[in-house]
C-alpha cells in the first residue's frame, strides 16, 4: 500500500524563493520515485496569504507547469497559522509536513524528519534551529523565553518545541485543522489530539537574513497577536492558583474563628475591640470571593477550549507505521 | 427512460436514479430540451427492454424529418447495484448493460445519424478505492465486483467507438444530495435527522477515513451542459470530485458547530467502507459551481428540518 506525503507552505512574501522551493520538492520528489515504489510526495500546497508580492503569479505557473503543485488563494490575510490550517484541509497525505515559502526548512530533511517520527513513535515532529535563524538574537531569544512561560504557566511541556517546520501523522493534522476556531494556535491544538510529539535540531538558515533583507512578515504588533493567541489557546493552570487562595483563605478565617471563640468562652480579653471580627470578615468572603472566581475562571476556560474546537476524543490507526520505517529504513 | 428533442439533438436518457433524475431536471428547466417519448424499464427482463430500445428509434425514425440533421447523444445514467453488492448482482447488471448497449449499437448502425455520443455515468470510487491524490495518469484498480463492473461498462463502451463521434465518461466522486427520496439517505442527511431525533448514527467508517464529496446538482450541471453542447471527437474520460478532500470526522466538527449540538455517533470499523479516495485537484474536472462543503451542510440541515 502506498504511502503519501503532502507538504504545506503558507505564503505571503516569497517570490524570490518559490521557484528554488518547487525545484528542490521535485528533487525530493523525483529521488522518492526512484529509492522507493511505495512513497510518493504526491502534492505541494501552497497557500497564498493575500501575498505582498507577486508570489501567486509565480504559483500559478508553477501549478500550470507540475500537477503536483496546488496553489490556494486566501480573500484577505488570515495570518500563517489559518493559512496552514486551510493548506492542511486541503491536503490528503498520511504524513504532511509544514514549510516556510523562504527556504529555512530545506526539502531535503523531510525523510530525516519522518524517520526520526517513526522511530521515535511520534504523531507530531518539531525541526529546531541547531543555531539562531534570524537576524535579530533578541526576538530569537524572547521568542523562546516567551514560550517556555507559556508552557510552564499551562503546564503544556511541548510549547518551547512548538515551530513552523513540522512533520505530523495526516489524521492527527487534519482532525487539529478542523478543531480550529479562529485564533486558535495550531501547535496548541496539536496537543489536544496526541501527546506523542517529538522535537529534532536541524540547520535551519535564514536566507532572507543571510542577502541582507532581514524584513521579516511579521511586524511587532502581529508577534504580539501571535502571542496572545498561543495564550488564549492554552489552558492557562496556574489560574487554578485563585481556587487553592480561596479555600486557604476560607479555612484561616474558620480556624481564626474558631480560636476566637475558644478565648472568648475562657474569658480573655480581646484587646483590640473590632479587629478580630474585621479580619476574619475579610478573609471569610475574600475566600469565598477567590473560591468562586477560581470556580468561573476553570469553567470559562473550558468553554474557552471548548468554543476554540478541544474535542472530546479523536480515534488513530498507528498500524502501518513499522511497514512505513521498514521501507525507509531498507534504503 | 426519456427521449428528450433539444435543437437538432435527439437525446435517449437510461436512468432516472439519483443523479439521472438530476440531470433530467436540468435538461428540462435549464436547458429546455422537450420530452417526448417515456418509457419504463424492468431490469428484471432484459428481453423486454431491448424491445423497448428498438422501439424508440423507430419513434425516432417517425417523428424526424431527416436523420442526417440530427445529433444523437445517449446518456447512461442507470444502476442499481452499490458498493457492497454481490457478483451475480453484478453480472446481471452488467448483461443488461451489455443488451441493452448492443440494441442501442444495432439501431445506430442501422440509422444514418448526422453524429452521435455516448455520456456514460461511471464511479470513480469504485475505480479508485483506497488510493489517494488519484489524478490523470494514475491507473484504477478496482477492489470490489462494483468497481470492476464500472471498469467493464467503460471498456465494453471503448470496444464500440467506433460508432460514435465521442464518447465521454464521467468518473463521478462521492455524491452528495439534499433529495433524500431515492431509498439511501445518505451519510450527511442521515447525521443531521439523527441529530435532531436525538438519536445515535452509525457510521460504517473511520473518523478519518477520507473522501471526496460533490453536489448532485453540480455534477448534472456539468454533464448537462456537456449533453447540450456539440459532439465533440474522441473518448473523454473526466474524474467528477471537488479535489478537496474532507474527512467524516471534519464533516462531524462542522456539523456540530452548525446545529450547536453534540452530534451522537457508533462507528462501526469496517475495513472494506474505511479507505480514502481522494483526487488531485489539478486533475478532476471542477463542476461550474464548486459549491463549498459549508454551504451544502447549511442547506443539508434547512433541508432536513422542512
Amino acid at each position: 500500500m502506498k504511502f503519501i506525503l503532502s507538504t504545506v507552505t503558507p505564503v505571503y512574501q516569497g517570490e524570490k524563493y518559490l521557484h528554488q522551493l518547487v525545484d528542490a520538492l521535485e528533487r525530493l520528489k523525483k529521488n522518492l520515485e526512484k529509492e522507493f515504489t511505495n512513497l510518493e510526495l504526491a502534492e505541494c500546497i501552497f497557500v497564498v496569504d493575500d501575498a505582498k508580492d507577486n508570489s501567486y503569479k509565480v504559483l500559478t505557473e508553477l501549478a500550470d507547469k507540475y500537477d503536483w503543485v496546488n496553489v490556494l488563494e486566501l480573500s484577505r490575510n488570515f495570518g500563517q497559522h489559518p493559512a496552514t490550517v486551510a493548506g492542511i484541509l486541503h491536503s490528503s497525505g498520511d504524513w504532511i509536513f509544514t514549510l516556510d515559502e523562504d527556504l529555512q526548512h530545506n526539502p531535503e530533511n523531510i525523510l530525516p524528519l519522518l524517520k526520526s517520527c517513526l522511530v521515535n513513535n511520534c504523531d507530531v515532529m518539531f525541526a529546531l534551529a541547531k543555531k539562531e535563524v534570524h537576524s535579530s538574537i533578541i526576538r530569537d531569544k524572547f521568542s523562546l523565553a516567551f514560550k517556555r512561560l507559556v508552557g510552564f504557566l499551562s503546564s503544556n511541556p511541548y510549547v518551547p518545541v512548538f515551530s513552523s517546520f513540522r512533520c505530523m501523522r495526516g489524521s492527527i493534522a487534519r482532525a487539529a485543522a478542523a478543531s480550529n476556531s479562529i485564533d486558535t494556535y495550531f501547535d496548541v491544538s496539536l496537543t489536544w489530539f496526541t501527546t506523542k510529539i517529538g522535537s529534532m535540531k536541524m540547520d535551519i538558515v535564514d536566507f532572507r537574513n543571510q542577502e541582507g533583507n532581514s524584513s521579516s512578515g511579521y511586524s511587532l504588533w502581529s508577534l504580539i497577536r501571535h502571542g496572545k493567541r498561543l495564550i488564549l489557546s492554552s489552558k492557562l493552570k496556574f489560574l487554578r492558583i485563585f481556587f487553592l487562595f480561596g479555600i486557604l483563605a476560607f479555612l484561616f478565617s474558620l480556624a481564626f474563628s474558631c480560636q476566637l471563640l475558644f478565648q472568648l468562652f475562657n474569658g480573655t480579653e480581646i484587646e483590640i475591640k473590632g479587629w478580630a471580627s474585621t479580619i476574619i470578615s475579610i478573609y471569610f468572603f475574600g475566600g469565598v470571593s477567590c473560591l468562586l472566581l477560581g470556580v468561573l475562571v476553570e469553567s470559562l476556560s473550558e468553554i474557552l477550549l471548548k468554543i476554540k474546537g478541544k474535542p472530546s476524543f479523536l480515534i488513530v490507526d498507528r498500524s502501518r507505521d513499522k511497514s512505513l520505517l521498514k521501507t525507509i529504513e531498507e534504503k | 427512460m426519456i427521449v428528450y428533442r433539444l435543437d437538432k439533438s435527439v437525446i435517449v436518457h437510461i436512468g432516472l436514479g439519483l443523479i439521472g433524475s438530476a440531470i433530467y431536471k436540468e435538461l428540462i428547466l435549464s436547458h429546455k430540451a422537450k420530452e417526448f417519448y417515456t418509457q419504463t424499464l424492468n431490469w428484471g427482463d432484459t428481453e423486454s427492454c431491448c424491445k423497448i430500445i428498438d422501439q424508440t428509434f423507430t419513434v425516432i425514425l417517425n417523428q424526424s424529418k431527416s436523420l442526417e440533421d440530427i445529433e444523437l447523444k445517449i446518456v447512461w445514467s442507470a444502476g442499481k447495484v452499490g458498493f457492497l453488492s454481490t457478483q451475480s448482482d453484478i453480472d446481471h447488471e452488467f448483461n443488461s448493460f451489455k443488451s441493452i448497449c448492443d440494441s442501442i449499437f444495432r439501431s445506430i448502425e442501422k440509422l444514418n445519424f448526422r453524429s452521435s455520443c455516448f455520456f456514460l455515468l461511471s464511479s470513480a470510487g469504485g475505480l479508485f478505492e483506497g488510493m489517494k491524490c488519484v489524478n490523470k495518469r494514475t491507473e484504477p484498480l478496482p477492489k470490489r465486483p462494483y468497481g470492476h463492473l464500472k471498469l467493464q461498462q467503460e471498456k465494453y463502451l471503448e470496444l464500440h467507438e467506433g460508432l460514435f463521434h465521442s464518447i465521454e465518461i464521467y468518473r463521478v466522486s462521492s455524491v452528495f444530495s439534499l433529495n433524500s427520496k431515492f431509498g439511501r439517505r445518505g451519510l450527511i442527511n442521515s447525521i443531521i435527522n439523527n441529530t435532531r431525533l436525538l438519536k445515535t448514527t452509525k457510521i460504517f467508517g473511520h473518523p478519518s477515513t477520507q473522501r471526496d464529496y460533490i453536489w448532485d446538482k453540480d455534477v448534472a450541471k456539468l454533464i448537462a451542459g456537456d449533453i447540450c453542447s456539440k459532439c465533440k471527437n474522441g473518448v473523454f474520460k473526466y474524474i467528477l470530485a471537488s479535489g478537496i478532500p474532507i474527512t467524516i470526522f471534519e464533516i462531524i466538527i462542522s456539523l456540530e458547530r452548525l446545529l450547536g449540538k453534540s452530534i451522537s455517533l457508533n462507528y462501526q470499523f469496517s475495513k472494506s467502507n474505511s479507505e480514502d479516495i481522494t483526487f488531485q485537484k489539478s486533475s478532476v474536472r471542477k463542476a461550474q459551481y464548486g459549491t463549498e462543503i459549508d454551504f451544502l451542510l447549511k442547506r443539508a440541515i434547512i433541508n432536513n428540518a422542512i
